[in-house]
Parts: C-alpha cells; sequence; structure tokens
C-alpha cells in the first residue's frame, strides 16, 4: 500500500514544480522547476507500468531538453532580470479560463468509460515497444527519420556563417 | 500480405520519389563546388515535374487501395497535383532571389522534403503518419522562412517555430484523447469505434476533434488563430511566402478535408455552425485588416487569410444533415487550385519587383509601372481582379463553385456575407491595380525579366484566364476526386 503515497507524491512534484515554473518571476528558477515537472511526469509512466518510456522521458527530457533551455537561458545575456524574462500577463483572464477548462476536462475524464486492461504483474515494455515498431508501426517509424534529417539540415543551415 | 505490400507501396510512391531525390540532391550538393549548388534548380524542377507525371497517372488511372496506414484515393491524387503545382512555381520563382543562388544546395532538398511531407499528409489515413507528414513539411518549412539571415527573416521563423509547435501541442493532446476513446489512430477503426461510442467516450471524441481543428487552424491561418501569418509571410523569402499561402495552406485543408469526412458523420457536433462561424471570422477579418497593409506581401497575406475563410465556406457546406456534401468539398480542391495559381503569380510580381538581395515590398513602389512594363501591370491587375473574384477570371470561378455549394447546402446567410467580404476585399485588391496605373513613378528602377521569371507570370496568368473561361473540365476532376468518398 506504498503505491497512494507515492503517486501523491509524484503527482505533487508534478504540480508543484508546474506552479514555479508558470509562476516564478525569474525564467533562471523557472528552468529549475521544469526539472520536478519532467521527473513527476517519468513517475507517472512508472504507474503505468511503462518503464521503457519512463526511462526516455529522463534521458531525453531530464538529460537533454532542460540542460538545453538551461544552456540557453544561461547564455543569453541579462535574463536573469525578472522584469523582462518572465511577465505574467492577463492573469484573472487566464485563470477563469484555465479554472473552466479544469473543470471541464476533469468531468469529461473522470466520467469516461477507459479501455482498462487486468491488472497484472508488471512487465517490462521494452519488448511490446520494439515490436510494434518494427512490425505495425514501421512506417511512421522510419519517417520520423525524414522529419529527423530535415530538423538537422536545419539546424546546420540556420547556424552557418553568411560567406560573401 | 503482397496485396498489402502494393497498395503501400503505390500509396507511398509519390513521397519516396520526392524524399529519394531530396537526398539525392543532398549528397550531390555536399560535393558540389559552393558556386555550381545553383544548378540543383534544374534537377529539383525534374523531380517535382516527375511526381507530377506519377500522380497524374495514378489520379486516371483512379483505383483507391489502402494498406497500413496510407490510402491511395483521388481525393489524395487531387491535393497532391495542387501540392506539386506550388512547388514547382514557387521553386521557380526562387531562382531569381538570393535563396535559390547564393547558398543553394539545401534550400531545393528542404523544399523537396517539405513537398514530400505534404504529399504524405494528403496520402495518410492514420492520424500518427499525419502528424509525423505534418511535422515534416512544418519543419522544412520554418527552416525556409528563415533561410535569409537578416533579422526580420529570424524573427519570422521564430515565430512560426514557435506558432507551430504550439498547434503541434493541439494536435497531439486531440489526438491522444481519440486514441484514448476509441484505442486507435487509424481513421477506419475510429470511424467503426466512434459510431458506437456514447457518452462521456463521445465527448472524449468531440474534444479531441475540436483540439484537431485548432491544430489544424492554425496550419491554414483561419481566424482566430491567425496572429503568425502576417509576420511570418513578411519575412520569409518571397518564394517561400508563396509556397505557404499555397502549397502548406492547401495541406492544413486536406486534412480538415479528411477529418470531416472521417468524423462529422458520427460525432454529431454543430460542424455546420462550427465551421461558419469560423469562415465567417477568417473571412471578414482577414479583409478588414487587408485594408490598412501597405507593405504588399503583408496584403497578401491577410488576403491569403480571408481566401482560407472563402474555403472554408465550402466546407461548412459540405455536411448537410450529417451527410457529407462531394460538391462541395470538390469546389474547396477547386477554390485550392484556383487560388494557388493566383496568388503565386502576384508574389511573382513581387518577387520581379525586387532585385537579387533586396525586396520592393511598398505598395506604392508599384506606382508607374504601367508605363514602363505594360504586360507586367496587366498580368499583376489580372491577378488582383482574379483574387477579388471578378469574371472572367479563375477567382471568380473558384467562388461561385463555392456559394453554389453553401447555397444548396442552405447556407444563405453565409453566401451573403462571402459576397460582402468580395466587395470588400476589391477596395484593397484594385487599389493596387489604380497605384500602377494611375499614379506617377517616383523614379523607381525598373525589373530586369529573366524567362524563367517570365514563364512563371505569363503560364500563372494564362491559367487564371483560360480556367476562367472553361473551368468545367478542371471542376470535373476535382469533383471525381472526390465520388465515392470511403476510408
Amino acid at each position: 500500500m506504498i503505491a497512494l503515497p507515492l503517486f501523491g507524491f509524484f503527482a505533487l512534484l508534478t504540480v508543484g514544480s508546474a506552479l514555479i515554473v508558470s509562476f516564478s518571476r525569474s525564467i533562471v528558477y523557472s528552468g529549475f522547476a521544469l526539472l520536478g515537472t519532467f521527473f513527476g511526469a517519468a513517475g507517472f509512466y512508472l504507474f503505468l507500468s511503462s518503464d521503457f518510456v519512463a526511462v526516455t522521458q529522463v534521458l531525453i527530457y531530464v538529460g537533454g531538453v532542460l540542460v538545453l533551455i538551461l544552456f540557453a537561458i544561461m547564455l543569453t545575456n541579462k535574463i536573469e532580470d525578472a522584469t523582462t524574462s518572465n511577465p505574467s500577463l492577463n492573469r484573472i483572464a487566464g485563470a477563469v479560463l484555465t479554472f473552466v477548462l479544469f473543470l471541464f476536462l476533469v468531468g469529461i475524464l473522470s466520467g469516461t468509460d477507459w479501455v482498462v486492461q487486468d491488472e497484472e504483474k508488471f512487465a517490462s515494455m521494452v519488448t511490446p515497444i520494439g515490436n510494434a515498431l518494427l512490425s505495425s508501426y514501421l512506417l511512421p517509424f522510419e519517417v520520423i527519420s525524414i522529419a529527423l534529417l530535415a530538423a538537422l539540415l536545419g539546424a546546420v543551415v540556420l547556424v552557418r556563417r553568411e560567406v560573401r | 500480405m503482397t496485396i498489402l505490400f502494393l497498395a503501400m507501396a503505390k500509396a507511398l510512391a509519390p513521397f519516396l520519389a520526392l524524399v529519394l531525390s531530396g537526398l539525392l540532391l543532398l549528397i550531390v550538393t555536399a560535393f558540389l563546388p559552393k558556386e555550381k549548388t545553383r544548378l540543383l534548380f534544374y534537377p529539383t524542377l525534374l523531380a517535382l515535374a516527375g511526381t507530377t507525371i506519377l500522380v497524374a497517372t495514378n489520379w486516371v488511372d483512379g483505383f483507391p487501395l489502402e494498406g497500413g496506414m496510407v490510402i491511395s484515393d483521388r481525393i489524395a491524387y487531387g491535393f497532391d497535383l495542387v501540392f506539386l503545382l506550388s512547388v514547382f512555381l514557387s521553386t521557380i520563382l526562387s531562382r531569381e532571389t538570393e535563396e535559390g543562388n547564393a547558398h543553394g544546395g539545401e534550400y531545393y532538398v528542404l523544399t523537396l522534403f517539405a513537398t514530400a511531407g505534404m504529399v504524405l499528409m494528403a496520402h495518410s489515413r492514420d492520424l500518427l503518419l499525419l502528424f509525423i507528414a505534418l511535422e515534416i513539411m512544418s519543419l522544412s518549412a520554418y527552416i525556409l522562412t528563415s533561410y535569409r539571415q537578416s533579422a526580420k527573416g529570424a524573427e519570422a521563423g521564430m515565430k512560426y517555430f514557435v506558432m507551430g509547435a504550439f498547434a503541434s501541442g493541439f494536435l497531439l493532446y486531440g489526438i491522444a484523447l481519440i486514441y484514448g476513446a476509441t484505442g486507435s489512430t487509424d481513421f477506419s477503426v475510429i470511424t467503426q469505434a466512434g459510431a458506437g461510442a456514447t457518452g462521456n467516450s463521445l465527448w472524449l471524441i468531440r474534444i479531441g476533434v475540436a483540439l484537431l481543428l485548432i491544430g489544424f487552424g492554425f496550419k491554414i491561418a483561419a481566424v482566430p488563430f491567425h496572429f503568425w501569418a502576417p509576420d511570418v509571410y513578411e519575412g520569409a523569402p518571397t518564394p517561400v511566402t508563396a509556397l505557404m499561402a499555397s502549397g502548406v495552406k492547401a495541406a492544413g485543408f486536406v486534412a480538415l478535408v479528411r477529418l470531416v469526412i472521417a468524423f462529422a458523420p458520427f460525432t454529431a457536433l454543430p460542424w455546420v455552425k462550427i465551421l461558419s462561424v469560423l469562415a465567417f471570422l477568417t473571412m471578414t477579418i482577414g479583409n478588414l485588416i487587408a485594408l490598412k497593409q501597405t507593405n504588399i506581401k503583408r496584403m497578401l497575406a491577410y488576403s491569403s487569410i480571408a481566401h482560407a475563410g472563402y474555403a472554408l465556406v465550402g466546407l461548412a457546406a459540405s455536411i448537410k444533415n450529417g451527410q457529407i456534401q462531394e460538391e462541395a468539398l470538390a469546389a474547396v480542391l477547386f477554390y485550392m487550385f484556383a487560388y494557388s495559381l493566383m496568388t503565386i503569380g502576384a508574389f511573382a510580381i513581387v518577387v520581379a519587383m525586387g532585385r537579387k538581395g533586396d525586396e520592393v515590398d511598398e505598395i506604392g513602389d508599384y506606382a508607374g509601372l504601367s508605363e514602363h512594363h505594360p504586360a507586367l501591370a496587366a498580368a499583376m491587375a489580372l491577378f488582383m481582379i482574379s483574387l477579388t473574384g471578378i469574371p472572367p477570371t479563375l477567382g471568380f470561378i473558384g467562388k461561385f463553385y463555392l456559394l453554389r455549394a453553401a447555397v444548396s447546402s442552405g447556407l444563405i446567410g453565409l453566401t451573403v456575407v462571402a459576397v460582402l467580404n468580395s466587395v470588400i476585399s476589391a477596395f484593397y485588391y484594385l487599389s493596387v491595380v489604380m497605384v500602377i496605373y494611375f499614379q506617377k513613378e517616383k523614379g523607381y528602377r525598373l525589373p530586369q525579366l529573366s524567362y524563367t521569371l517570365l514563364f512563371a507570370v505569363s503560364f500563372t496568368a494564362m491559367a487564371v484566364i483560360y480556367l476562367g473561361l472553361f473551368p468545367e473540365e478542371l471542376f470535373q476532376v476535382a469533383k471525381q476526386s472526390f465520388q465515392a468518398v470511403v476510408f
């Protein structure tokens, strides 16, 4: 019965850090708080017994994306100045809109009959994902490489120096 | 297994042709000396022309096949033709600008990849593949937007990228909800599972569809998801702007068409109302803001928003009592074709007025064009008249088909709004004509026309007149594209 408190911990971690990300006036704090959100999400994936996705989440988001964001923040001049880097606009309208959307989504999500699988013993998802990627999802898997190639090519094009 | 394989191969053939030629050019450009990379212009056109022939023969063939996640039906091939035509013409324009010449190689490769993405969007019948195809197109388009290394280009590319990523978020959330409700991303499975869905799981699909509508609304720059369009259109190199206004927009519409066909019959959403409001806002706001523009690229950007609104009228008309109206969808396809031709023609003249490295964007700079370049002036006047929708041009015919479909679906109010919008749009389109013909020249140096540009302008101009007079055959093609719509 450790599951419930553990779930609560991850939920608090995710939502709490997300709140800091949104409301902190300094973008440096926001960037670091994103760490908690990403870890919390990884925890949720574990609860869904998607070990592979959880590991990928940590590797890519914490190890890659977050470091990239922090580098971008550190390398940008004077961005730590809170008044210019991270202002909040339209607080009241935003709060109302978000709250209505929240109630709406909660109402629907809680009332839905989700297709739930029977509770099984925890089984690793690596094999099923590998099988799916090389059988029924082979086409998207291959096609993504073109998207990656375009992005790679774009990165090269965008950072090259103008030679005249 | 072999039949499935054949079906997939056939549906993927145009995509693969474009990707492979892109990869080939990428390898070639690595070994070409820098000043020779402009030569890639020719193989790019060759690849596009070859793919067009492939697509056209498959359209004539007309035998729909589905396999795995892809489909080869006439809807896909019909839209493919619009994409390929737009990319072909806008690539011709790029010959005259810096992008096509200075650092050649990658520009053409990315153009081919963007086209491949559009084509795959038309051919996918799975939300997952549709999304990846959209990303291939969008990523290439973001980079093409900021291809020119200037502050304006960087701003445009960044804006486009951030708004595009935002739109992708909506799309993914929508796809996730639909997957949650139906357990699949395949259109045919979704329609089957959705038909039996009730209560909350139906609501889940509905929210998913609404999020998808928002996501694709960004891509076609429908109001209120249009904020990025003017800045991006202005900051991008003109040939890329032409591509965005024609090909990328048509790709957004093919996704919307698939969405309507797949989801309208069972979701019981107020589709007609939603699409009508979207069309109304897009037309009206696009046209009203266009009135105030002095920069021709911004003006054409708002005009492109307005024209997306006209096409949305056709989409709204395509659902009547939960039934799909093929003729209205055919009118949308026809309009995409017509609008691409007119707007690329107009952008060709914007390119012609500039020279390598600098662009002439202000409408005032077009003063006195009629005295020095009567042919160019006449062509610009023709495109403006066609964009307004005055007979006997292609623009008029396109609108006529759209509005006829709207009337036959009982959308009288929306039809009246569309006609009023055409009247409003006449103010700013015809004011360009006025400047060209009646204002004194400010001593601007006049453009030199190259043969490629001359080809682009004369081809689009002739098409606008010829198809304006004899549209029937082309409309039959559009109509047959939507015969026996299935998933």
